[in-house]
């Protein structure tokens, strides 16, 4: 269980803050989402541990985006617009592990990592889950399906529409 | 390059891209992801049911919660301070215009005390 968590963290962070925006509130979901599989599914079959997972973590950041949308209708309505442009971000925070990889190891500019990861980011919920879900964490398309808790049909959808989207954004 | 070898392209860069940042999370977060791991195999023994806030943010629950009950607390002094206030004042008005000798509110314990020994006033001054 620990060597499937300590795979799986890092990614699922990246997701969670990819559908986010909010690297606090992806810990907090990753967090949450380990709590609930550890104690629901450890005595599951390995195999079914990633989609298990996913499927917790998946409902966690939709339950998330729920609230969120809830929250701003509420304060829209009193005229505020809450602290979604609040972003003060901690440099020291935010700066990359200095005891990981070296510059000359990073294999991509950081201005065409930026630019694929906000495509990936402004993509809708749906259509990023599908696509980080098959393409990123390689889960098949029932898999996937069910840790997004719709229907086969469904996937393909979201993930042919997420394709087109970041085709049109990366070729330009 | 065809349809199929263009979105394996985009595939690959997107995928690339998302290793990197996986790979390149900073030891703070690192750090915190550590921890949060350990909490979910111990049972999250180590997380008390205070600290099982919602997702999103426990830092802005605990505040609004106490935010929240500041709130209640403060309206509930404040209506408590109001009605004592009102009261005591309506007491006062009522002995200030009620016809009632003012003397008898001033020995009001002397007449109790009667009543209590079960003599009257002119009982008292009959036996004298």
């Amino acid at each position: 269980m620990e060597q499937f968590l300590a795979g799986i963290e890092k990614r699922a962070l990246v997701m969670a803050e990819l559908a986010t925006h909010d690297r606090e509130e992806a810990l907090d979901l990753v967090q949450d989402a380990m709590l609930a599989f550890a104690s629901r599914y450890g005595r599951r079959p390995r195999e079914e541990w990633p989609p298990l997972f996913h499927r917790i973590l998946q409902n966690r950041i939709r339950d998330w985006h729920r609230r969120r949308r809830g929250r701003s209708r509420w304060w829209g309505r009193l005229g505020w617009k809450g602290d979604d442009d609040d972003d003060g971000v901690d440099p020291i925070q935010q700066a990359p592990d200095p005891g990981g990889r070296l510059p000359e190891e990073v294999l991509m500019g950081e201005d065409e990592l930026e630019r694929i990861l906000a495509a990936v980011e402004e993509l809708p919920l749906r259509q990023q889950q599908a696509f980080l879900l098959r393409v990123w964490e390689g889960l098949d398309v029932a898999e996937t399906a069910s840790a997004m808790g719709c229907s086969s049909g469904s996937v393909k959808t979201h993930l042919s529409r997420a394709m087109s989207a970041l085709r049109r954004q990366l070729q330009e | 390059m065809n349809d199929r070898e263009a979105q394996q392209e985009i595939e690959d860069r997107v995928r690339r891209a998302l290793d990197e940042r996986a790979a390149g999370l900073d030891a703070a977060t690192l750090s915190r992801l550590r921890q949060a791991r350990e909490q979910a195999l111990a049972g999250g023994a180590g997380r008390g049911w205070w600290q099982r806030w919602p997702a999103g943010g426990g830092l802005r629950w605990a505040s609004a919660v106490a935010a929240g009950l500041l709130l209640v607390v403060g309206l509930v002094v404040w209506q408590q301070a109001g009605r004592q206030g009102l009261d005591g004042a309506v007491d006062d008005l009522e002995v200030l215009a009620s016809s009632d000798d003012l003397k008898l509110y001033q020995d009001l314990d002397f007449y109790l005390w009667l009543e209590r020994e079960g003599l009257s006033a002119n009982g008292a001054e009959d036996r004298t």
